[in-house]
């Protein structure tokens, strides 16, 4: 258990150390801010808040799998590339124990990024749904999205601005420092935006907490699991430019099921989903990382590392 | 001369070499031969053509211009990790022709591939088929007129002035030219419209009418006329389609004779009024050379515009780590092609908040930038049989075999060797 | 600036601070270095490691910019045309195309030295000979061993025929043998009025082929001579230069 989370641990800083991977981060930030203010009109106040979520779920699923299996190919590619593999198994690890190991890391720093973007989301759909109250009640269209833009640019900015100051008056390295933050600031954003719709609620809870987003965005967890476990077992055999085109030959193969996944379009019909069938695609999605990471290990030693 | 043709022929070998490049390029010739196999279509040769032109040169041109901006934003940078780049930078050859030697390379190849799905789509289509050149009516321009709408509402409407203060002049402007472009004109029963074009001269030339018909609110019309032109007439009649190509042939009526050249003249011999969009869709189509002609200028194009991807790839290779160069030119490929959409699409600028200003101010910034990658839409004009201008292939080559790569490969070669540091 | 037309290499007060983003500096790589290589010598620049000799190779080759102080290579600036046609580079480890065979690879660099076709081909396979690489010239250098990469990359630095050879640590990973034919090799080349200018980390066999030495220690030099002068070994007179405070008890960890 403690080797696992030693490579856990070197796996999770070391994606937090990439630049391309904060670039992915503030770039679904990004989208999530920008989709919203170009269908302003179209939808106006009542329907703002579904703009923010659908831009939300659609990043998180289709960035989200790139991030994914970015994360993937790099730490194992990275490993046997750099010669650093082979001092990890010069130690007592077993080659099984490895691989699990480094995978598990990969999936989590895909959580960190996916809990970033979910934080975000939140907070742009509780700011959308508050700007377009208030926007009615006024008659101030710009109030629509308002608050949430503003929420959204110091999620995007902050992390970046602090951990420039953290780089230079802390030494503190400038990539992890804005993703660890961009993570706190879009959860304290989430926590804030809910706590506000509690407390004032602009007359009879019309803003909600909108915790029922949770199961939905759960639920792309799966996907991704299954993403990590294949990028994994396709690096550990080919390069990195092959292993990428194998995972996104398998996304397009994959790509009629997502439907299943991306819930997005359920919510906005008023329906519920209940934790058992997240449950339940979840275990639907046990048998695919399983076999990808059984044939990810036979490969693994199998393979010469040198 | 010796070093840059040396760098040129390590790159080429280094694309023939690689197995994705290699899978790529047998991946796009299958897809030429396999899509028209696969491809449901409407039923009509022109609808097959339309829809195999646009799913095999189009898919296989999207594809080549996105692999070949990963692989030149990594050409350099690669080299740079595996510190090889330094052992050519210390050789007696210009920084920036290391950078101009791989975007060479890299646009030959990607012009061979563009043209090997070329041939087999002439194979397929080149006999007998033909292109036109696209004339519009000499209107004023739009911007002329929506500054005069502009002057004639500023000196009329003071809640226009307060609106000018409040969004500026800027965006009310591209408001009216929008409004402009959008302005139809209604051709009332037994009346007759004319417009202007370029004279075409040539009595042997083909010539067609190419028109969109709808009503105000965009429902099908059944209208009828007669088209005339230098000479020449076509009815129209029977329409079941809102795009409409009318071709003219000669005619022996002394109205259609005594026309003055150049005007396209238009007499509505229906029961109904009919509305048209003379800016947006009324064309004159003057035949020009053959499918296989327009095929070429259409690949010097593409392959142009595939230079200019290169150029941006490698300059950003020199300067940046694989993974982040690689992500920029992905990120500016797709904003050349979401911020135009995002601009046309937005709903009404005179309504547009401060936020969206400022996001719309970005939107148009980026689309500048990125324009040189979205400027020409080839695979559009060989699929709509409308002829790529000479014009338009020399401006493509001059910006893409010549301004961006020597612009790019100046900045690669000042930057290569800041990044050794 | 004037140069005497027998220093190849001179470098006057050359200072290279390395800076952060924000531009703090990070290392004093070198610090006020004066250094000269006189036509014809094999010169050897010695140091532990971080010393600054890598700083200093790059700045003769102009791949870095001195922040202070002058570097002139053949009296020109390093990183004119004209002073690189004249040079030849051994990085430490052989960096090559892994996808080009062993012709094409020393093929490529003639190119870049600016050869015509026909000399070229000659050039490449005298090299592919004296390097004892004529039987693998059409393989990859991707499969080939240390030992053969570091031929190829040898082969690729002296294509040119340079007048000034640089070696990062020529022998670094090599066997006894291939060791010996490097230095026989290096003497042959000065014979042949080439000047050499290399790094090593094993004394001896900077002893062995060096005319004059210079020790880096901390970005400084702290001692230059000619071999014959030193008085006592290589070894001797470097730890006595570069070796206090560096005392490593091995007891002392194992306790």
């Amino acid at each position: 258990m403690r080797r696992w989370r030693a490579i856990v641990k070197a796996t999770i800083l070391e994606m937090s150390s990439e630049p391309l991977a904060l670039l992915l981060t503030l770039s679904s930030i990004a989208i999530i801010a920008f989709a919203s203010v170009f269908h302003i009109h179209q939808f106006g106040g009542a329907d703002s808040s579904r703009m923010a979520r659908d831009a939300g779920f659609s990043v998180l699923l289709v960035i989200g799998i790139v991030y994914a299996v970015f994360c993937t190919v790099k730490v194992f590619r990275r490993e046997i590339e750099s010669g650093t593999a082979q001092m990890a198994l010069a130690h007592p690890v077993s080659r099984a124990g490895f691989f699990v190991a480094k995978a598990s890391g990969a999936f989590l720093a895909y959580a960190v990024f996916a809990l970033t973007v979910f934080g975000v989301t939140v907070t742009t759909v509780v700011g959308a749904k508050a700007g377009g109250i208030v926007a009615r009640r006024t008659g101030d269209i710009a109030f629509i999205w308002g608050p949430a833009l503003a929420i959204d640019a110091a999620v995007a900015v902050l992390p970046l601005v602090l951990a420039a100051v953290a780089d230079r008056f802390f030494r503190c390295r400038f990539t992890t420092a804005a993703t660890w933050l961009s993570l706190a600031i879009s959860l304290l954003g989430a926590a804030a935006s809910i706590a506000l719709a509690v407390a004032f609620g602009f007359g009879d809870g019309m803003i909600g907490v909108p915790l029922w987003l949770a199961p939905a965005a759960v639920m792309l967890l799966f996907p991704a699991a299954v993403f990590v476990a294949a990028s994994a077992a396709f690096s550990v055999r080919v390069k990195e430019g092959v292993a990428t085109a194998l995972a996104g030959a398998l996304f397009i193969v994959a790509l009629p099921a997502f439907g299943n996944y991306y819930l997005s379009s359920a919510l906005s019909k008023g329906a519920t989903i209940p934790w058992s069938r997240v449950f339940a695609a979840g275990l639907a999605a046990v048998p695919f990382v399983a076999s990808f990471g059984l044939l990810g290990i036979h490969l693994f030693n199998q393979r010469d590392i040198s | 001369m010796r070093a840059f043709l040396q760098i040129v022929r390590l790159e080429l070998v280094a694309i023939a070499r690689s197995k994705a490049m290699v899978l790529l390029a047998l991946a796009s010739v299958a897809w030429m031969f396999i899509l028209p196999r696969i491809a449901l279509d409407d039923g009509t040769a022109e609808g097959a053509f339309q829809m195999n032109v646009r799913y095999s040169l189009g898919v296989v041109y999207t594809l080549v211009l996105v692999s070949f901006s990963a692989v030149a934003a990594g050409t350099l940078a690669r080299d740079r990790e595996a510190k090889r780049l330094q052992l050519t930078m210390v050789r007696p050859a210009r920084h920036m022709f290391i950078a101009l030697g791989r975007i060479a390379a890299l646009t030959i190849a990607a012009a061979l591939f563009l043209g090997v799905s070329c041939v087999a789509l002439g194979l397929r289509y080149g006999r007998g088929r033909t292109c036109d050149h696209v004339a519009r009516p000499v209107l004023e321009s739009p911007e002329v007129e929506a500054r005069r709408l502009f002057d004639e509402n500023m000196r009329d409407y003071p809640d226009f002035r307060a609106k000018v203060a409040e969004i500026g002049e800027r965006d009310i402007m591209k408001y009216l030219v929008q409004y402009v472009n959008e302005t139809y004109q209604t051709i009332s029963k037994d009346e007759r419209a004319e417009w202007n074009f370029p004279p075409v001269g040539d009595p042997d030339a083909r010539v067609s009418v190419r028109i969109r018909v709808t009503d105000t609110f965009g429902r099908l019309e059944k209208p009828k006329g007669v088209f005339r032109f230098e000479g020449r007439e076509g009815v129209f009649d029977h329409v079941n389609k809102t795009l409409v190509r009318v071709s003219l042939s000669p005619a022996a009526a002394a109205e259609s004779s005594a026309q003055k050249p150049g005007v396209l003249s238009f007499s509505n011999d229906g029961d109904a009024n009919v509305t048209v969009y003379p800016r947006r869709d009324l064309v004159l189509l003057i035949e020009a050379d053959g499918f296989w002609w327009n095929l070429f200028r259409a690949w010097l194009v593409m392959s142009a515009v595939a230079a200019v991807a290169v150029s941006a790839g490698v300059f950003l290779g020199a300067s940046l780590g694989r993974g982040v160069a690689g992500f920029c030119m992905m990120a500016m490929l797709a904003a050349s092609v979401a911020s135009p959409a995002a601009l046309d699409e937005y709903p009404d600028p005179m309504a547009a908040t401060k936020a969206d200003r400022i996001s719309l101010r970005l939107t148009g910034i980026s689309a500048f930038l990125t324009s040189p990658l979205d400027r020409h839409a080839p695979v559009a004009a060989l699929e709509a049989g409308e002829c790529v201008e000479w014009r338009e292939v020399s401006g493509a080559l001059a910006s893409g075999f010549f301004v961006y790569p020597v612009l790019f490969s100046l900045l690669a070669g000042l930057v290569m060797r800041r990044k050794l540091d | 600036m004037n140069s005497a037309p027998d220093n190849v290499v001179e470098l006057n007060s050359v200072a290279k601070t390395f800076r952060d983003f924000w531009m703090r500096p990070t290392v004093k790589a070198v610090d006020g270095l004066d250094l000269t290589v006189a036509r014809g010598e094999v010169f050897g620049l010695l140091g532990p490691n971080g010393s600054g000799k890598s700083t200093t190779i790059k700045m003769i080759l102009g791949l870095i910019k001195p922040g202070a102080g002058t570097v002139r290579l053949f009296g020109l600036p390093p990183d004119s045309i004209a002073a690189r046609r004249r040079l030849g580079y051994l990085p430490e480890l052989s960096y090559l195309h892994p996808f080009l065979t062993a012709r094409e690879t020393i093929s490529y660099y003639a190119g870049l030295c600016g050869l015509d076709s026909r000399t070229s081909k000659e050039r490449t396979s005298q090299l592919l000979e004296m390097t004892g690489l004529a039987d693998a010239a059409g393989r990859a250098v991707g499969g080939f061993s240390k030992g053969m990469a570091r031929r190829v990359a040898l082969a690729s630095a002296l294509v040119g025929r340079p007048e000034l050879l640089i070696l990062d640590e020529p022998t670094s990973g090599l066997d006894p043998v291939s060791t010996n034919e490097v230095k026989t090799l290096v003497k042959t080349l000065v014979k042949g009025g080439m000047t050499i200018l290399m790094t090593s980390h094993l004394l001896a066999d900077a002893e062995d082929v060096c005319n004059r030495v210079c020790i880096l220690n901390h970005g400084r030099k702290v001692a230059e001579g000619k071999i014959g002068e030193i008085g006592s070994s290589l070894q001797d007179f470097f730890l006595a230069k570069v070796g206090e405070g560096r005392d490593f008890t091995v007891a002392e960890f194992l306790r």
